[in-house]
């Protein structure tokens, strides 16, 4: 059982909403906003293995939630 | 749990002037609010001055921030000028940058909750053990007060306790004292003049409300053998608010404070000034504000063991004051909704502490922005961004900012309100020159006088 989110309350998807590939060593974003920065240390079906930069912190993130540092959203912004 | 819709009728601020909007009406009958992060303490011994309006870009984006204020649908914002660049010299004052910004607040009607000393004070000064603050920074309150006298909402210190802890006991900022003499010093010295500020503002603007922006603490004991110093802790948090509240403190803390260089003298001043009949208390809630002591009293984070409802209980019975949530925040993660989840949880506290019976005025997200270095307390330089804003640094919203502005939206007009007779007398900026606005300040004028001819120490 995984713990419910709020949300869905607000209506907020986390989803990155375009396709990117997202392996083990990006430096990656897990939402839309500039930090916090995690490295993917693994990649494991729809879950990402991912260590906050900063604290040094483990964590299981959703794969699609996953974004590259100066990725896709950020090249698309710049053209 | 049965929403009351807010009537026509409600008396929604105190000079009975309104003539706003519906929606108008219903911002102010609970205060929504954020801040911009300004605190300015000094560490490295001194060497370092840290500036969070600088490193956060306010100085650079501020109208930007204030529009961001007004997107999120915000009419109360926790916001002050930096003390360490107003406060030049004894009565020597650069407002260049508040007077540009304050009048852009009072523009918009925007209500500013002022916060005049946050968690530092010019070089000049040196730190919170000189026993000079106090009145120097009472005048500079009284100095402001007079410049913006539309002004009305102050937090004149900002988290004494913190400060006093901080500076006095932990090492980490200004003075970097470490004992219980540097602590007390600093916390005599800093609530004092808080006081000491209420009280000049007081003769500028006679229906000044003053909102503590305190650190809520509780302290559990890991084992029996703990229980007595957890009980200690659990006594010395309350003991900014006593001072100011001129609430006496039990004898193990009285004892404490006089072993630790406060005079009966000094401890009469507290007693004898007590403004809480012009406070709201105003208290902030983190997942770091609980903590577990062992048996030698160390302590460490607890995360949250009890949560806001049952610590705001604590202080509201010791107090009885009408309450305001005013910070709150957690950092956003590696799931993305990790802090709307937080204000979700926040949010649902201070409506059960409000459906308890709580006179519950106010809630506040903290802060506008994203901050530098709060993840070692400002106690290092890094330049590492602490990702707590509704706006990332780059002014993007945030999901949490998202869910703000919904959350606001969705609760401003259907409040489930206690009592619809009992709110926050609040004029309104674009209210301060309007002559029903003017009677309430002559009547409150008269009260004060009253007040003072009777003695403080009600």
């Amino acid at each position: 059982m995984s713990l419910s989110s709020y949300s869905d309350v607000f209506s907020i998807s986390h989803e990155r909403e375009y396709e990117e590939h997202i392996q083990a060593g990006d430096l990656v974003r897990t939402g839309p906003n500039l930090f916090p920065h995690f490295e993917v240390v693994a990649v494991h079906g729809d879950k990402a293995w991912v260590r906050n930069v900063v604290n040094g912190a483990d964590h299981l993130a959703l794969l699609s939630r996953c974004r590259k540092i100066n990725g896709q959203s950020l090249a698309q912004a710049a053209e | 749990m049965n929403p009351v819709r807010a009537p026509e009728f409600y008396r929604l601020r105190g000079a009975g002037i309104s003539r706003g909007s519906s929606e108008d009406r219903a911002i102010s009958a609970f205060m929504f609010a954020t801040g911009i992060e300004n605190s300015i303490p000094k560490i490295k011994n001194g060497r370092v001055r840290v500036d969070q309006m600088e490193s956060c870009g306010h100085y650079r984006h501020w109208r930007k921030d204030f529009d961001l204020v007004e997107e999120l649908g915000l009419r109360f914002l926790r916001y002050g000028p930096p003390l360490h660049t107003s406060l030049l010299g004894p009565d020597k004052y650069d407002w260049e940058f508040s007077d540009v910004t304050f009048a852009e607040l009072k523009r918009r009607d925007i209500v500013p909750i002022v916060d005049l000393c946050h968690f530092g004070v010019p070089d000049w000064i040196g730190d919170f053990q000189n026993p000079d603050f106090p009145e120097v920074f009472a005048r500079y309150s009284a100095a402001f007060a007079r410049r913006f006298p539309w002004v009305q909402l102050y937090t004149p210190v900002n988290e004494m306790f913190i400060c006093a802890q901080f500076s006095g006991k932990y090492g980490w900022w200004n003075e970097q004292g470490t004992t219980d003499l540097t602590f007390v010093t600093a916390l005599k010295h800093i609530v004092k003049a808080n006081v000491r500020a209420m009280q000049e503002i007081l003769k500028v603007r006679p229906d000044a409300i003053f909102i503590q922006s305190e650190s809520s603490e509780y302290f559990h004991a890991e084992n029996p053998a703990a229980i007595k110093p957890a009980e200690i802790e659990n006594s010395r948090r309350f003991l900014s608010l006593d001072l100011n509240y001129g609430h006496r403190v039990d004898s193990e803390m009285y004892e404490y404070l006089l072993d630790n260089g406060m005079t009966r003298e000094e401890y009469h001043f507290f007693l004898g000034n007590a403004l809480h009949h012009h406070c709201i208390l105003g208290n902030d809630y983190y997942w770091t504000n609980e903590h577990r002591v062992a048996a030698d009293g160390s302590s460490r984070a607890s995360g949250e063991i009890f949560g806001y409802n049952e610590i705001t209980r604590q202080y509201y019975n010791r107090y009885r004051l009408p309450v305001m949530h005013t910070e709150t925040n957690i950092a956003e993660g590696p799931n993305g909704d990790e802090a709307v989840n937080w204000l979700w949880k926040e949010w649902a506290n201070v409506l059960r502490v409000r459906n308890d019976g709580v006179p519950t005025v106010g809630f506040t997200w903290y802060s506008l922005t994203d901050q530098i270095d709060w993840d070692t307390g400002l106690r290092e330089d890094n330049g590492r961004v602490h990702p707590v804003g509704l706006y990332d640094l780059n002014r993007e919203i945030r999901p949490v900012g998202r869910s703000y502005k919904q959350l606001i939206a969705d609760w401003r007009e259907v409040l489930p309100t206690q009592s619809v007779c009992l709110s926050v007398p609040i004029v309104m900026p674009s209210e301060y020159e309007e002559p029903a606005a003017e009677r309430h300040r002559q009547e409150a004028r008269h009260l004060r006088a009253v007040e003072l001819t009777v003695g403080e120490s009600g």
